[in-house]
């Protein structure tokens, strides 16, 4: 009766998305008849997965944070589907976006990337680097054309003047401010060289991207 | 002569502009010609102020005694 209950839980825990609604590509959920024979390590197993899932839950619902437009991931099963889907450490957000759809929302499902108004957004903290190493990108409405070179830290934690506010846009995280140089290209299409700065944060990413002053 | 803006998006840079508040714009000709605006944000330990595109921003026409409780309060 007890195994029987913790394995409820753990189904319900994967089955059920952050928002409390069942996802609808999971499945029926699995019979007791597939618990592990090992009886109790198979049961701590479950257990550890189980946590697996809501720490996961739990990065998902950083998706809030997204552009607007881009939709949630919003499911805990990161490791139930027929493959362990992570993008390559050469994916592009432009390979992204000529990937087959279902290739696309299998990622989608797993929490690797998100989809919003311009195409498909790659998750994690190396996601700009990746898309620097391929090209123009546009983040968050600035574009950027080369790699950011001379990359400082400014500030970091209580030392980022902004941070509640940070905080209350992408989630509470250890957040800190960085400069660069790179070239970006202005409203009025005018390209030249420019000391960025922004606020990053582990597991986050970088967010607000601002122009200092022009160098030429 | 002190020239404030309100801002209208803060699409992209929700955590250092809110919309409908009132932000001091710094003089800097360089960037207005193209079409940029140097705005004193929420990160106030910046004194130089970031570059913004100016379609982010109207103009607002203060009274001067508006403008002097601004300034006290740093903004």
């Amino acid at each position: 009766m007890l195994f029987e209950n913790l394995w409820t839980l753990e189904n319900a825990a994967a089955l059920v998305t952050l928002t409390g609604t069942p996802r609808e590509d999971a499945g029926p959920p699995l019979s007791p008849a597939h618990r592990h024979p090992a009886g109790g390590r198979g049961l701590r197993k479950a257990h550890r997965k189980g946590l697996h899932r809501l720490r996961h839950g739990l990065f998902a619902l950083r998706g809030a944070s997204q552009p607007q437009g881009a939709q949630g991931i919003g499911t805990l099963n990161r490791r139930d589907g027929p493959h362990r889907v992570h993008p390559s450490p050469h994916a592009s957000r432009a390979a992204m976006n000529s990937a087959p759809a279902r290739d696309v929302r299998r990622l989608c499902r797993a929490g690797r990337c998100w989809t919003g108004e311009d195409g498909v957004y790659l998750d994690g903290e190396d996601t700009y680097d990746r898309q620097s190493a391929c090209g123009p990108m546009n983040v968050q409405g600035l574009w950027i054309l080369s790699e950011i070179k001379d990359i400082e830290v400014i500030a970091s934690g209580r030392g980022v003047h902004i941070g509640r506010y940070l905080e209350r846009h992408y989630g509470p995280e250890r957040w800190r401010k960085m400069k660069g140089i790179a070239v970006v290209q202005l409203g009025d299409g005018t390209t030249c060289e420019a000391e960025i700065y922004w606020y990053e944060a582990h597991g986050i990413g970088r967010r607000d991207f601002k122009i200092k002053r022009l160098i030429r | 002569m002190i020239e404030y803006v309100v801002c209208i998006n803060n699409k992209d840079n929700p955590a250092s502009l809110i919309v409908g508040k009132i932000y001091r714009k710094l003089p800097d000709p360089e960037a207005e010609a193209h079409h940029m605006l140097r705005i004193l944000d929420e990160d106030l330990s910046e004194p130089d102020g970031y570059l913004y595109p100016a379609s982010m921003f109207l103009p607002v026409n203060l009274s001067d005694e508006t403008k002097k409780l601004l300034m006290a309060v740093g903004i």
